[in-house]
């Protein structure tokens, strides 16, 4: 029970600490070590690690993909698959000896001492029972409770985790689900006996910033309703800012270095750390982009653009799935200039982009690129405009022909638009600077899409791209599923690509701070629509929409003091397939409560107007005046960089 | 679930046309002349003309698919012109016995598939290796062939067994009919040792055609599990704190057994021709042996009865298997498309 | 995996190197050793097959008839290798005519999907009800009976299973982005099936094909044991199992037994190839067999 104080000489700061004087240790573990199997012996994922974490604490374990955080949290409770290898030199969880400890003591502390809570809430749920069940099961498991009691156990443990209407929730499936309601259950499920340490893998990565921020709140209320502990295992140093006492660093399999979130976060001492904070994405930070002239023109030009999925049955009107993924947008982007397109999770980014370019066609609007009407063309017509505009998908391994070489692949683009007049020799060296022009060199050009890391693998798309020499890419979530100083890179990369080529971008991502960083303009979806663009800058510093306000406020930053109160937005967002007449955000907008619900807002539906003292902003709200001044005193979410500014 | 059950029986009924045109083209477009072989070789050819008139022979094939149709819908399978015995009488005896064979043998194969299957999952390898070569083999394995070896080693050889003929020996007699089968009428008769008779003439057809079926599903089973447990849901269950036999039973069960339902429905044919196939080395009194002598003979209306009867049966399993699959996963049933 | 040099394709010591890699050594020598016996076999054993002898009959296996003589005294080795050559060329050229065939079809409704992909779809599974041997049946009734019969039994029920394997998988190829990015890159429909599609199925097509030939054999010579099947004196196995029925009961085994070992290796062969391919080529297992 010392080992607390041996490893963390610094005593912790957390406010709940200080009130209990000697917080019982949940958890110790030193000299880990998990191997696994592969294909040339064992290869260890965790190679020497100690942690601990104390009563009324939250400790995160931060670190990049293929860290070994996972594998180390999991390791302790025995929940790896079978094959896997774990040592350790000392080990206690709950007061058992994990040294010593056999399968089934392991499984008595599971759920009972230590409850769990996993990355990926749908996977993570049985598929083909009812969620009601899954927790009624645990609480059966746990406490030996007959079935009615259970039942009304897990009912109460719905209502705990903020699952409105428990009783009828009690009887759904996981897939009836929305992502946030499927973690709340989780977290009942983890919650059932009440244990004093909870593991959290990654709870929020699979949610949106307004749930994640949902989720973040529920967590720290629950810990310290119960005076947990929490293993808070995360790759994002957002959401350890604002939740852990604590923080463990690792990177391949080693702890790099420990500390409180403070220290870690303000005075790092190793460089792995500091790279890793200055690779992260800041939303307090100025757009990145070097203020250009717009040098004339617009390269593209949407107006009213609509696309409908599924049909309308006549007949049986409530049997039509008619959704408005994209419901009347208009956008403009100038040559060589940053277009941000952000919004939460189905608001219908991805389906925009596409339209953009044609891979779906609109239902209903106009697209112009280059000044050409790309509406109502025949795929045929098509074919030769592309080489004026490009896309880069998500996936880099998805977005790639697994059995091509990035040879064949980039020689594509090349043969389909007879670019390079010559022989292959000509091919190879035009293929070679596309390489070199990315980052990449001829020493790739025999390898396969598996034989290239993420970061590469993206950096192939973008070359791709760039092969057809377009004026317009659409980059969609193009750095999300890639580690955060992997996208820092790829982020260069495109900046320097913007800078040389004079490529227009539209850049569709979640993450508000890494639009922030490249775009010129921002403009923000809800709902199939656009609520508010204008200049990056200013629409962050001061948000004409309740919706921004709310998105700006729920991302988590890289500051210490939890001084910000957060605009937490209640709920989902609907789906849409049934908008509500008046404004799409009113069910959720924490502006018209404030405002005390003016009728217009359930009335009249707020078209995106041009602000009256700054033409280049627009918002689609009713009161789009009143947000800035409305706004929680101290959450003007750039008040810690730039108070000066605004 | 409504339109899910609405969907898949609409499915249903257009495979099972689709499986009536072939079952009836494929024997109408025969060269033989049924009239003829009703008639036999001496008679007139006038006669034969009217009878192909009769019989419908000259109608064109629509219709006569509308009519033949019409008739199965009836119950009306037509005549064997070999025993002169109506299709479906012959078809209404023979059943139970074939009934009996295969529901034997799916026992079997039940019984020995799914703990190798699921075991052949787990973690041990040796268990593993050994279901394979198991799998392997028994698909491998001719039936007829099986059938043939296990008469030569428990008849000719260990002389345990009995003769391969029929569905009990000389001197029995069979049980008061009330289901058919022979093993359930004996106990339900209290005829001891006609039930242990009948067991014995069951043991090596059972096993010759539930080897095959075992072998398939131990494969199906083991993939399918390896697959659950794969599953991130599984880990759920265990860091609730389940026993593994409740992970096993509750969780991974449920969800593994989806596949192998339907693809076990997928192999009913299968089992069909193999159970073809054991009647004709075991002289078994079934549907089979039937098929296979009329085929022999060129008498076409019991084959194409037992074709048709058999394909109905293949689709209305199936059917009963998607719908079942709806019943447990929900995500199946209420999916729009 | 590291070896980042230009292959060659046709490069035989490459492909024993490719061959080792995936861990399909052994079958390959198997496939190549069973090939070798089918169609060597006949030049270095050059009894006749069928050569009547009837001084000769029924006799147990010796030196000079090594797996014995039949009923009419003809060499029982010399009609195992003609079996197998038959049983191989039968139960190959039928699986590669159902797999192009279904290949074309199942290519055609997952890519135009809807009305098309539901009748084509419905019409494949009535054709699933039959078995080969039933098919076999009906069509020895239809165009009687032989090897003719008994391929296109074999072709035609295997059609919808390779039907069905490629829908699938281009159906969830139409899903990559992959396919996207060609599309966005002005890619014809042409260009993407035939440079990403036909090679990304062919995978899963094989693995099917070669389970195929295992099918295959076995429903010719269940055809062949209910007489259906080839016709005699040619060598076939079932055929030849069951004219050693009748020798069964009184311990003259060797008529039907050495046949059936014949059917039982090319048919485990098939399977473990196609098998240890399909390990190969998806080992997270996403196709069943
Ligand atoms: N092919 C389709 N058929 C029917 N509905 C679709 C289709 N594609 C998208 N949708 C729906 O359209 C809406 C917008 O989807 P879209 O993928 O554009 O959202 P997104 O903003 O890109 O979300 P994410 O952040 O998750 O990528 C969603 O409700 C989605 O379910
Ligand atoms: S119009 Fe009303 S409901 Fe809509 S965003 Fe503005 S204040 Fe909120
Ligand atoms: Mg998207």
């Amino acid at each position: 029970m010392t080992a607390t104080t041996l490893m963390n000489p610094e005593p912790s700061s957390a406010p709940q600490a200080l009130e209990a004087p000697e917080p019982a240790n949940l958890l110790t573990v030193e000299g880990l070590r998990v191997s696994f199997p592969g294909e040339e012996g064992m290869v260890d994922a965790v190679r020497g690690v100690d942690f601990s974490v104390d009563a009324g604490e939250i400790v995160a374990v931060v670190g990049e993909s293929g860290s070994g955080k996972t594998v180390s949290a999991l390791s302790l409770l025995g929940l790896l698959p079978k094959q896997a290898k774990v040592e350790m030199d000392r080990g206690i969880i709950a007061g058992e000896d994990l040294t010593k400890a056999r399968e089934s003591a392991l499984r008595a502390i599971r759920g009972r001492k230590v409850g769990v809570i996993f990355q990926d809430p749908l996977s993570s749920l049985n598929p083909v029972q009812r969620v009601g069940h899954q927790i009624a099961e645990a609480v059966t498991v746990q406490n030996g409770l007959r079935r009615s009691q259970a039942r009304d156990r897990a009912v109460e443990l719905l209502e705990q985790v903020g699952i409105p209407d428990p009783e009828r929730r009690y009887r759904a499936y996981p897939h009836e689900f929305s992502g946030g309601m499927r973690q709340r259950a989780m977290i009942a499920m983890a919650l059932v006996s009440e244990p004093s340490l909870l593991i959290a893998d990654e709870p929020t990565t699979a949610l949106d910033v307004t749930v994640q921020a949902q989720i973040l709140d529920l967590i720290r209320r629950l810990q310290q309703e119960l005076n947990m502990g929490v293993l808070l295992i995360t790759h994002d140093l957002g959401v350890v800012a604002g939740t852990a006492d604590r923080v463990v660093v690792m990177r391949r399999g080693e702890v790099v270095e420990r500390g409180s979130t403070a220290d870690i976060l303000e005075r790092p001492r190793e460089q792995y750390t500091k790279d890793l904070l200055a690779a992260v994405p800041r939303l307090d930070e100025e757009s990145h982009q070097t203020i250009r002239e717009s040098d004339g023109g617009e390269i593209l030009k949407v107006s009213d653009l609509r696309v409908d999925f599924g049909k309308v049955r006549r007949f049986r009107p409530e049997k039509s799935n008619l959704i408005s993924a994209v419901n009347g947008v208009d956008l403009e982007l100038g040559k060589s200039r940053t277009l941000g397109l952000v919004g939460e999770s189905g608001c219908g980014k991805t389906t925009l982009g596409r339209a953009i370019i044609q891979l779906t066609r609109p239902t209903d609007g106009q697209v112009e690129i280059g000044g050409a009407s790309l509406s109502g063309l025949s795929d045929k017509a098509l074919r030769p405009l592309r080489t004026e505009f490009q896309i880069v998908f998500q996936d880099p391994q998805a977005s790639l022909n697994p059995r091509f070489t990035v040879e064949r692949i980039l020689a594509e683009p090349l043969d389909m638009h007879d670019l390079v007049p010559g022989g292959p020799a000509e091919k190879r060296a035009r293929i070679v600077e596309l390489l070199e022009l990315v980052g990449l060199g001829r020493e790739h050009l025999k390898r396969r899409p598996h034989e290239l890391s993420g970061g590469q693998r993206q950096r192939i798309g973008i070359a791709r791209a760039l092969a057809v020499e377009p004026e317009l890419i659409v980059l969609d979530e193009a750095v999300s599923a890639l580690d955060v100083s992997v996208q820092a890179e790829v982020l260069l990369l495109l900046q320097r690509l913007q800078e040389e080529l004079g490529v227009a971008y539209l850049f569709i991502a979640h993450d508000l701070a890494v639009v922030r960083q490249i775009s010129d303009e921002v403009a923000v979806m809800y709902l199939g629509r656009i609520v508010e663009t204008g200049p990056v800058d200013k629409v962050y510093r001061a948000p004409s929409h309740p919706y921004t306000a709310a998105l700006l406020s729920a991302v988590p930053v890289l500051s210490t003091e939890r001084r910000r109160e957060r605009i937490v937005l209640k709920g989902d967002p609907p789906s849409p397939g049934n908008i509500p007449p008046g404004c799409p955000f009113q069910n959720r907008c924490w502006l018209r409560e404030k405002l005390g619900n003016p009728e217009i807002c359930t009335t009249t539906r707020p078209d995106l107007t041009p602000a009256i003292d700054d033409m280049a902003r627009s918002s689609a709200c009713h009161f789009s005046g009143d947000v800035t001044a409305s706004l929680p005193p101290e959450s003007v979410p750039t008040a810690d960089s730039s108070g000066a500014t605004s | 679930m409504a339109s899910f059950i609405f969907k898949r029986v609409l499915a249903t009924v257009a495979v099972l046309f689709f499986a009536s045109v072939i079952a009836f083209l494929l024997l109408r477009i025969s060269p033989g002349d049924p009239a003829r072989q009703v008639l036999g070789p001496q008679a007139s050819a006038q006669a034969v003309e009217k009878l192909r008139d009769q019989m419908g022979v000259n109608d064109p094939l629509p219709k006569q698919y509308v009519d033949y149709m019409g008739d199965i819908l009836q119950g009306d399978l037509g005549i064997s012109w070999r025993t002169r015995i109506p299709v479906k009488d012959e078809l209404t005896t023979r059943i139970p016995a074939t009934l009996e064979l295969g529901l034997y043998a799916i026992a079997l194969s039940i019984i020995l598939a799914i703990p190798l299957g699921v075991l052949a999952a787990g973690s041990r390898r040796w268990i593993d290796r050994s279901s394979r070569v198991f799998a392997v083999v028994g698909l491998g394995t001719p039936p007829f062939w099986l059938g043939l070896v296990l008469i030569l080693v428990f008849f000719t050889w260990l002389a345990i067994a009995p003769p391969p003929f029929g569905r009990l020996s000389e001197g029995y007699l069979p049980p008061p009919h009330v289901t058919g089968l022979y093993t359930v009428d004996a106990l339900l008769a209290g005829q001891i040792n006609t039930f242990f008779n009948a067991l014995a003439h069951l043991a090596l057809p059972a096993i010759t055609l539930g080897l095959p079926l075992a072998a398939y599903l131990s494969r199906i089973m083991r993939r399918s599990t390896a697959d659950v447990f794969r599953l991130d849901f599984i880990r759920t269950a265990r860091a609730k704190g389940a026993s593994e036999r409740r992970v096993m039973f509750r969780h991974a069960m449920p969800n593994a057994m989806l596949p192998v339902l339907t693809l076990s429905a997928l192999y009913f044919g299968e089992l069909l021709a193999g159970s073809l196939l054991v009647e004709a080395v075991f002289g078994w009194p079934g549907v089979g042996g039937y098929v296979s002598e009329s085929v022999l003979a060129q008498d076409y209306a019991p084959v194409q009865g037992a074709i048709l009867l058999g394909a109905l049966t293949y689709c209305l399993l199936n059917l009963g298997a998607d719908l079942l699959y709806g019943v447990v996963d929900p995500r199946i049933r209420t999916s729009k498309s | 995996m590291t070896d980042h040099r230009e292959r060659s394709r046709w490069n035989p010591k490459e492909m024993w190197r490719a061959i080792d890699r995936a861990g399909m050594k052994g079958v390959t020598i198997a496939i190549i050793i069973f090939i070798a016996v089918a169609f060597l076999g006949p030049l270095v054993w050059t009894d006749s097959p069928t050569q009547v002898n009837l001084e000769d009959a029924v006799k147990a296996p010796s030196l000079a008839h090594p797996f014995g003589t039949d009923e009419y005294g003809r060499d029982v080795l010399a009609r195992f290798l003609g079996g197998a050559k038959l049983s191989l060329i039968v139960g190959v050229c039928s699986v590669l005519a159902a797999a192009l065939i279904g290949m074309v079809i199942g290519s055609i409704i997952g890519l135009v999907g809807g009305f098309t992909d539901g009748v084509i779809g419905r019409m494949l599974d009535g054709i699933l009800a039959f078995p080969a041997l039933i098919m076999g049946m009906a069509l020895a009734l239809a165009i009687g009976p032989g090897a003719l019969a008994a391929g296109l039994a074999v072709a035609i029920t295997g059609i919808p299973w390779y039907a069905r394997v490629v829908r699938s998988e281009v159906l969830s190829l139409r899903e990559r982005e992959f396919i996207d990015a060609e599309r966005a890159l002005g890619a014809s429909r042409r260009h993407i099936i035939i440079r990403h599609l036909i090679p990304a199925v062919t995978g899963g097509v094989a693995v099917q094909a070669s389970l195929g030939v295992a099918y295959a054999v076995l429903a010719i010579a269940a055809l062949g044991f209910i007489g259906l099947g080839v016709q005699p004196p040619t060598p076939e196995w079932g055929a030849m199992i069951t004219e050693g029925r009748t020798y069964l009961t009184s311990g003259q085994w060797w008529m039907s037994i050495i046949p059936g070992f014949g059917i039982l290796a090319l048919v485990t062969i098939s399977i473990l190839f196609g098998e240890a391919l399909r390990d190969h080529l998806d080992p997270h297992g996403k196709l069943h067999f």
